[in-house]
């Protein structure tokens, strides 16, 4: 299965690019998935979610503080956006310093680790798929844009996991 | 909702109020992680400075997501040495009055000459065209 990075406009700006991930041929992205998925039971906290990926690539940056760290294996910049601590839904991104961030999926965390969920197993594992990927590839046929801002070259992959 | 254009009606959605406190909550944990960092300071360092022994605390000030009470921003400023909270006097913007004379006048009169520089001095000193003879 193909997927691709595809940067979200209208949640990016001259702090930070905010990406996410096309699955397949289709044009909905996993973040866009995780708003479908989770907009019902937790309308205010996505709309909460989505407001502050906005500030993040507008005015912030992607600073390390917003983001709980070590999510993923060890380096690789798996990391998950905090959330109200009175609330559990977590959404899992890639950080490329304060510039550049992949937005997975996720979903409500009620189990001790992640692991225990297989839904939130998926989309973690996904990204430190990715992250793998990303980084075998960086420098050759991907490279960051000038301004460290973009990743430029071919944002396509082949999800071969299963095969 | 239709996801094409999900984030943008997401974006839309959220009410002024609520989505300026979003960015001054995300913005004041900013200042502070800056002021941390110009000190040299790891959280850690804040935890100690505060009296804290739990260093989540800090992690959740720092996570963009905290409602600051001013007691917290006053003892924050105390051990960063940074004013997070400006309680100089507020300027208040005074509102600009601006006003519009109309007048018609004959050109045949005498004093004629004279109307442009009676304008000039009742904008000035805002007085009101009602109370000026131009014909004296």
């Amino acid at each position: 299965m193909k997927c691709r990075l595809k940067k979200i406009t209208n949640l990016s700006g001259n702090k930070a690019s905010v990406y996410s991930v096309v699955i397949g041929d289709g044009n909905k992205t996993l973040y866009e998935q995780f708003i479908s998925e989770n907009f019902d039971l937790y309308k205010s906290e996505i709309i909460n979610i989505n407001k502050r990926l906005q500030v993040i690539g507008t005015q912030t940056g992607a600073r390390d503080i917003f983001f709980k760290p070590n999510e993923g294996a060890l380096g690789d910049g798996v990391v998950a956006l905090y959330d109200d601590p009175k609330k559990k839904l977590r959404l899992y991104c890639i950080k490329y310093g304060n510039q550049i961030i992949i937005v997975g999926g996720g979903g409500s965390k009620n189990t001790r680790t992640l692991q225990d969920d297989p839904k939130l197993k998926d989309e973690n594992y996904f990204l430190r798929w990715l992250s793998k990927q990303i980084t075998s590839r960086l420098n050759d046929d991907i490279r960051f844009s000038k301004d460290g801002l973009d990743f430029d070259g071919n944002l396509e992959f082949e999800d071969n996991r299963n095969d | 909702m239709n996801s094409n254009n999900l984030i943008e009606e997401l974006l839309n959605s959220i009410s002024p109020e609520e989505s300026l406190r979003i960015e001054n909550r995300m913005l004041m944990a900013a200042k502070i992680d800056d002021a941390i960092k110009a000190r040299g300071w790891k959280k850690k360092d804040l935890m100690k400075a505060l009296g804290k022994t739990n260093q989540s605390e800090v992690t959740k000030w720092l996570s963009g997501t905290h409602n600051f009470t001013q007691d917290l921003l006053t003892d924050l400023g105390r051990v960063l040495d940074v004013n997070f909270l400006n309680l100089e006097k507020p300027v208040i913007n005074k509102e600009v009055i601006s006003k519009t004379y109309i007048i018609t006048v004959n050109a045949t009169a005498p004093k004629a000459s004279y109307a442009n520089d009676i304008l000039v001095s009742c904008a000035l000193n805002n007085d009101s065209l009602s109370d000026v003879n131009f014909y004296n």
